[in-house]
């Protein structure tokens, strides 16, 4: 069965003040129709900058994607020149995107009703009194009461939480089958998160569309996601189903990164433990483990060998490491 | 090369400190186009203070025989309709239009920004009134202030200088005046207040710093445009009395024989445009320096 | 927002107040007798008492001013010692051709220079960029009277394609008061032009990099829509409060440029009026031209409002 998104070896640069930062150096991945997929890491891992290569949302001069396939319903996006015409037709139409920082990422001098009708109008044709009632129902749907009154108010008449909801009604509006959520929760209080979270997969349940959730919080993933990518230094470090995850973790970064979560079954006492050291310099990676310095599994036989490939060790698991840490 | 966290050896060998000068300086002059201005501005005050030794002939010396003669190699730009070399006239001008930058400018700059601390620092009623005399003042053009008040002193060198000073002041008394509030807002004012009365001097030891980047950029542009001022009203025929050299007044003396000796008319004037250009573009470079946010945005 | 309004307006009269003070002190501060240096010193004894009483010059002061305010609220600015015709009139003839070039140079400069300011800032680091900003700032370093003068010579007297100097009425020969009018307004147009581009083009530069563009990006937009329906809109807020001050240097620079083409409009009227000490022309113009200003302000921080929505809303 065709996915309906596959990423092939995905590589993404940045030159900068003679430095060229390897932000995705390669990562591959799948999404199946309906899917809820996570992609997990730390900041600066790369994990934004892939999804918007994907896109080709990447600001050209400084950035650049050297080498990869994205392969949408049997098409390859990064075929396509990024002001292309089949390229807008994906944004939005196809693929829409929601971003972490609601306060920001709407315009303010446009009612949040302008910019819903806008991408109607773009993609389904519409005419202007159909975007307008659909917008309102959008709107509805995603919690915002006193619709049809709110599809004329400006976005700093919202509440953060309140401008999340319109971005998602937004990038909903026409019926991607693909939705990417950018820490769509980061910059929002808990009990936000939780509201935003449902209201997501409540709203990707109804259109059928798949979700690929960005995080930086295994928390979100958990809960949501059928499956998740473990992302460090631009690469895929572990892979798997939500189980898989989080019951036989691998790879020593995924382990170290759900130590330094507190769990409810866990005593009250244990100590949260952080990863040792700092995220590596994406413009000076040596050939072996990048991994290696924080990796309290480490030997010296990793550091001669170059950094491991995704293997599977079971049907959806993969990781790339070749320690077999289960054993420790 | 993976960075990881420092051992107390390396502590105690410190990399050294970022020279934050030094790359102020990488950066301000790192671009053409501002070394290029900021040359220019050097040689104006070079050739300022070395007018004496510089100019070929005396610029008050009139020979009537030798008036309004072309270029040539014994006058290089001319003569003007007295029969004075127009290019030492116009070596003699660095001066005029360098002193009523600095001075008017200096005199804005104090005036305002001590009217703009007492206005922020004191607040209420003397702010409102502090603040809508700048009004009133930003609400007239400045050259028509400088006429107006030229007007009413006399002409003269130092009228126009006041005028100007005036006329520049609510610029700085607004950068003044915000950076006060902007500090007076700060949580530990705020504590100094509730033990007993907000101390000027902790607040005067926060607010310079934060200034001083804004009125380096300021005063830059700012001598660009009481130059370009300066000379506009000598044009007027306010200013320096003759026979004092000043570029505006050269450029109005030129007007009548243009047909003939377009040369005094546009050599002053050019030398206006250049030397504000400088500034400007000296005071942008700065403003760049200064602040990485604004960089490239010239 | 209306809140908003009535407190412009009253902040308004209030400083037009404090201008009519200050344009009142200008007779005060004259070193010496006023009328006298109003006079000349030709004058008899006669002359200078009669104007002394005429000014009530002979009253305290503060009587002298409630008397000037309550003159120039009725339009009564005096009368003009050279011209032996009342102050309003003569200004009353001249604003109007003011306002005319200023209002083509305003035209001019903001039609101009917010494309160039959006095209330097769309395609940053390009030729037509570095052609736009540089051009940029010459236009603020040049001095008016200047370029005026090199316009004269170029295509007056080289080129005798328009007249050298003069102002005939639009309505008595349009073809001729359009050529007369054409170097004036480009050389008064020349500052604001300038300062305009740069302002829309750094502002444009700011925009650009706002989350909320990339949104739109996301949604397909083409990029000539992004830049027009979203990034525009939010860029020319910070030019529109710039136009407020510009309007400052219009009224400015016509003093320079009226002169330099002989236009008899107020610039010029005032300019002369100082070299002949007719301080109550002075003061006239002051307070008119501190009016004009202060509304076009009040009008154009009004009209922010329906540029920037968050103001509108406000309280």
């Amino acid at each position: 069965m065709a996915h309906l998104l596959e990423v092939k070896n995905l590589k993404t640069q940045f030159k900068m003040d003679n430095m060229t930062v390897q932000a995705v150096d390669g990562i591959s991945y799948c999404i199946e129709e309906g899917e809820i997929i996570g992609l997990v890491g730390e900041s600066g891992c790369g994990k934004s900058v892939s999804q918007l290569s994907l896109l080709q949302l990447i600001a050209t001069p400084p950035g650049k994607i050297v080498g990869g396939e994205a392969i949408f319903q049997g098409v390859d996006l990064l075929k396509f020149k990024a002001d292309s015409e089949q390229m807008r037709a994906i944004r939005g139409g196809k693929i829409g995107m929601i971003f972490q920082e609601p306060m920001t990422s709407l315009n303010p001098v446009l009612t949040i009703g302008q910019q819903i009708v806008e991408a109607l109008v773009l993609h389904l044709k519409m005419d202007k009194t159909q975007a307008r009632e659909r917008a309102i129902e959008l709107i509805k749907l995603v919690g915002i009461p006193d619709a049809s009154q709110r599809i004329d108010s400006y976005p700093h008449q919202f509440s953060g939480g309140m401008r999340q909801r319109v971005m998602i009604a937004m990038a909903l509006s026409c019926n991607p089958k693909l939705l990417i959520a950018d820490e769509p929760t980061t910059a929002v209080d808990v009990t936000t998160q939780a509201q935003l979270l449902e209201i997501l997969r409540d709203m990707v349940i109804r259109f059928n569309t798949s979700l690929l959730i960005v995080t930086h919080n295994l928390g979100v993933v958990a809960r949501y996601a059928q499956r998740i990518y473990v992302m460090y230094a631009g690469r895929i470090v572990e892979s798997g189903t939500a189980k898989d995850i989080f019951s036989n973790t691998r790879h020593p970064y995924t382990v170290g990164l759900l130590k330094s979560v507190p769990r409810l079954d866990e005593p009250k006492g244990r100590k949260l433990v952080p990863i040792d050291g700092l995220p590596p310099n994406l413009s000076n990676m040596p050939a072996y483990c990048a991994f290696w310095p924080r990796c309290t599994y480490h030997s010296d036989v990793c550091k001669e060998r170059s950094w491991p490939e995704l293997k599977p060790i079971d049907s959806q698991h993969y990781i790339a490491c070749d320690c077999d840490i289960s054993e420790k | 090369m993976v960075t990881s966290l420092p051992q107390t050896e390396d502590l105690l060998e410190a990399p050294p400190r970022t020279n934050g000068f030094r790359r102020f300086l990488r950066v301000f002059l790192g671009r053409k186009v501002v070394l290029f201005g900021a040359v220019i501005i050097l040689m104006l005050i070079i050739v300022a203070i070395f007018a004496a030794l510089i100019a070929p002939y005396d610029p008050y010396q009139q020979e009537l025989r030798e008036a309004l003669k072309n270029p040539s190699w014994k006058h290089l730009l001319g003569t003007d309709p007295l029969g004075r070399d127009e290019l030492s006239r116009i070596i003699y001008g660095t001066r005029t239009s360098l002193l009523v930058g600095i001075i008017s400018v200096g005199v804005a700059a104090f005036f305002g920004m001590m009217l703009g601390l007492i206005a922020g620092y004191l607040g209420g009623i003397t702010n409102t009134l502090i603040m809508r005399f700048i009004d009133a003042l930003m609400a007239i053009p400045p050259i028509m202030l400088a006429l107006a008040i030229g007007a009413a002193l006399g002409g003269g060198l130092s009228n126009v200088m006041i005028s100007l000073g005036i006329a520049l002041i609510p610029t700085y008394a607004r950068l003044m005046c915000g950076q006060v509030l902007t500090v007076k807002q700060a949580d530990y004012v705020t504590a100094a207040e509730v033990v007993g009365g907000s101390n000027l001097r902790i607040m005067l030891v926060h607010i310079f710093p934060n200034c001083l980047s804004p009125l380096i950029v300021l005063i830059t542009l700012n001598l660009g445009f009481a130059i370009l001022s300066e000379a506009a009203l000598s044009f007027l025929g306010l200013g320096i009395r003759p026979p004092g050299a000043a570029w505006g007044s050269m450029v109005n003396d030129g007007y009548r024989y243009l047909l003939t000796n377009p040369i005094l008319s546009f050599a002053p004037g050019l030398c206006v445009m250049l030397v504000v250009l400088a500034f400007n573009i000296v005071g942008d470079g700065l403003r760049d320096a200064l602040d990485p946010r604004l960089r490239g945005t010239l | 927002m209306v809140t908003f309004i009535i407190r412009r307006l009253i902040q308004t009269v209030f400083v037009l107040i404090l201008v009519s003070l200050i344009a009142f002190s200008l007779l005060h501060i004259i070193p010496g007798d006023p009328v006298v240096t109003m006079l000349g010193t030709e004058a008899t004894q006669a002359q200078i008492d009669i104007l002394r009483h005429e000014l009530w010059l002979d009253r305290p002061l503060l009587v002298q001013y409630m008397r000037w305010f309550t003159n120039i609220l009725q339009g009564d600015f005096g009368k003009s010692i050279m011209y032996r015709e009342s102050v309003a009139g003569l200004i009353a003839t001249r604003l109007p051709v003011t306002f005319h070039l200023g209002f083509i140079a305003l035209i001019l400069s903001t039609l101009i220079s917010i494309p160039a300011g959006v095209i330097s800032a769309v395609r940053r680091g390009s030729l037509l960029d570095q052609v736009i900003t540089v051009s940029a700032n010459l236009g603020m370093a040049v001095p008016l009277f200047w370029l005026g003068i090199l316009g004269i010579y170029f295509f007056a007297l080289k080129l005798g394609w328009l007249p050298v100097q003069g102002y005939t009425s639009p309505f008595d020969n349009l073809w001729l008061n359009t050529k007369q009018v054409i170097m004036p307004a480009i050389c008064l147009a020349v500052v604001p032009l300038a300062s305009l581009t740069r302002q829309s083009r750094s502002s444009m530069l700011e925009v650009i990099r706002q989350d909320y563009i990339r949104t739109a990006r996301s949604k397909g937009l083409k990029e000539r829509a992004v830049i027009t329906g979203h990034a525009l809109k939010n860029a020319i807020i910070p030019v529109v409060t710039l136009l407020g001050i510009q309007l400052r240097n219009l009224v400015g620079g016509s003093v320079l440029v009226e002169t330099v083409f002989n236009i008899p409009g107020m610039g010029s009227f005032m300019v002369r009026a100082v070299f002949n000490k007719d301080f109550l022309i002075v003061q006239g113009c002051i307070m008119v031209i501190a009016l004009v200003v202060a509304l076009a302000n009040l009008a154009v921080d009004i009209s922010y409002g329906y540029f920037d929505p968050r103001i509108r809303y406000e309280d």
